[in-house]
């Protein structure tokens, strides 16, 4: 018998496979039954969808923090003087492409830079997150919460739109025959679904001698609602014959 | 497989706070529990194969707690034994402070309205969890129950939001 069970398994490409040819023959012969079958597939998409807007929010930086404890050593991240919370929801989101960077973020209404840094980047020298968390504290250069607050959800608003690997897939292509103050556009669309044009504004060599190139947004881009305009700034170094992203600065 | 502890993992438990709170509680309230409880507990889920499923069930003795705090209920199941309904009075605002797209709002607070079994399958749904695990938490006895209710409140949520 088909059943609403079988006919949403179907839907959702969960039915064994042996059924599947006999819910097929009900479906094609039932005008119901087709109609259960668009019915579940849209609410597969529904929930899917909800399901990946809710987890595209920004976690609240006490549970951020939970996670930092749940992840160490229970005693030592007791201890441990609270890093900067944004830097979770670049290293999740992008994880995999940021495990090899070092990444910079600067807030233009800040007077210093705020540097994060993942070991053996060999970009920074191999210092650690925790090592740069310790230096800014010395260094007395924790931002107040507001300050972190707004730069996590700037942070978390470029990824909205900002497909990483994609634009590192597309820069690479046209780069070598990028020069300084060449315009140009990729794939790549902002927020508001316009296509985002790049500027080369300068090539440099990094510290350590890799060959770098620094390329903004041509226009300021809003992150959120409220956001006025916000600048956005890629550095990208060659590595291995290929340039990667190794830092993002996003100034007012 | 053992569930990897990061961002993700917090943002689906989260995700699946929003069919336990049910309006009694804030759902970031639950995961911030859990996560304390996970925290204090180190030794005992280090192996537990499951521990997404172990936060989630957290989880809700979290929720059982702050009802029977807050006095309205001993129990929350009547005398014969089903589920009560409990008011929801809070979520449909906290949707509304949501910073997420008004057809999200619209889907959430949809399932908001609906019952209680259906909130929390449909949340599970919506972290792509498999029937295995969602049997788990749910505490049902079978997977063939899982089915049944999944398929039956999407159905009804299907049927709830205008085409």
């Amino acid at each position: 018998m088909i059943d609403d069970v079988k006919i949403m398994q179907y839907a959702d490409g969960t039915l064994p496979e042996e059924e599947k040819a006999t819910v097929e023959k009900a479906i094609e012969n039932n005008p119901e039954l087709k109609k259960l079958l668009k019915d579940y597939q849209e609410s597969a998409d529904l929930l899917f969808n909800l399901g990946q807007s809710i987890k595209s929010q920004p976690l609240p930086d006490a549970l951020k923090e939970k996670l930092k404890l749940l992840n160490a050593g229970q005693e030592r991240s007791l201890k441990m003087k609270t890093p900067f919370s944004f830097f979770n929801i670049f290293k999740v989101q992008y994880a995999g492409v940021a495990a090899a960077l070092t990444i910079f973020f600067y807030g233009g209404f800040y007077t210093q830079g705020v540097m994060m840094a993942k070991k053996d980047t060999g970009i920074t020298g191999g210092k650690t997150e925790m090592q740069m968390a310790a230096k800014k504290e010395e260094n007395k250069l924790k931002p107040v919460d507001q300050f972190k607050n707004d730069l996590s959800s700037s942070v978390s608003n470029v990824y909205k739109f900002f497909n990483e690997e994609q634009f590192v897939s597309d820069v690479n292509n046209i780069i070598g025959d990028l020069k300084k103050g060449d315009e140009f556009e990729l794939s790549l669309k902002d927020g508001a679904g316009t296509l985002i044009k790049f500027i080369l504004v300068k090539n440099y060599q990094s510290n350590n001698g890799l060959e770098c190139k620094n390329i903004a947004f041509k226009k300021k881009t809003k992150l959120s609602r409220s956001d006025l305009g916000t600048n956005i700034e890629l550095d990208l170094c060659k590595r291995n014959n290929k340039y990667q992203l190794v830092s993002i600065n996003i100034s007012k | 497989m053992k569930e990897k502890l990061d961002e993700n993992f917090v943002k689906s438990l989260v995700l699946i706070a929003q069919g336990i709170a049910k309006g009694k509680c804030d759902p970031y309230d639950l995961v911030n529990g859990a996560m304390e409880y996970l925290i204090k507990n180190k030794e005992k889920y280090m192996d537990h194969p499951n521990i997404k499923a172990l936060a989630v069930l957290k989880m809700k003795g979290l929720f059982i707690d702050d009802i029977r705090k807050s006095k309205n209920f001993t129990s929350l199941t009547d005398e014969e034994g089903k589920d009560m309904e409990i008011k929801d009075d809070q979520q449909l605002d906290m949707v509304e402070k949501m910073e997420v797209s008004s057809e999200t709002k619209k889907v959430l607070k949809t399932i908001k309205s609906m019952g209680e079994k259906c909130q929390e399958i449909l949340m599970l749904a919506a972290d792509q969890m498999s029937m295995q695990e969602m049997q788990e938490i749910t505490g049902v006895k079978s997977i063939g129950t899982v089915l049944s209710r999944l398929s039956n409140c999407r159905k009804e949520l299907k049927g709830l939001l205008p085409t």
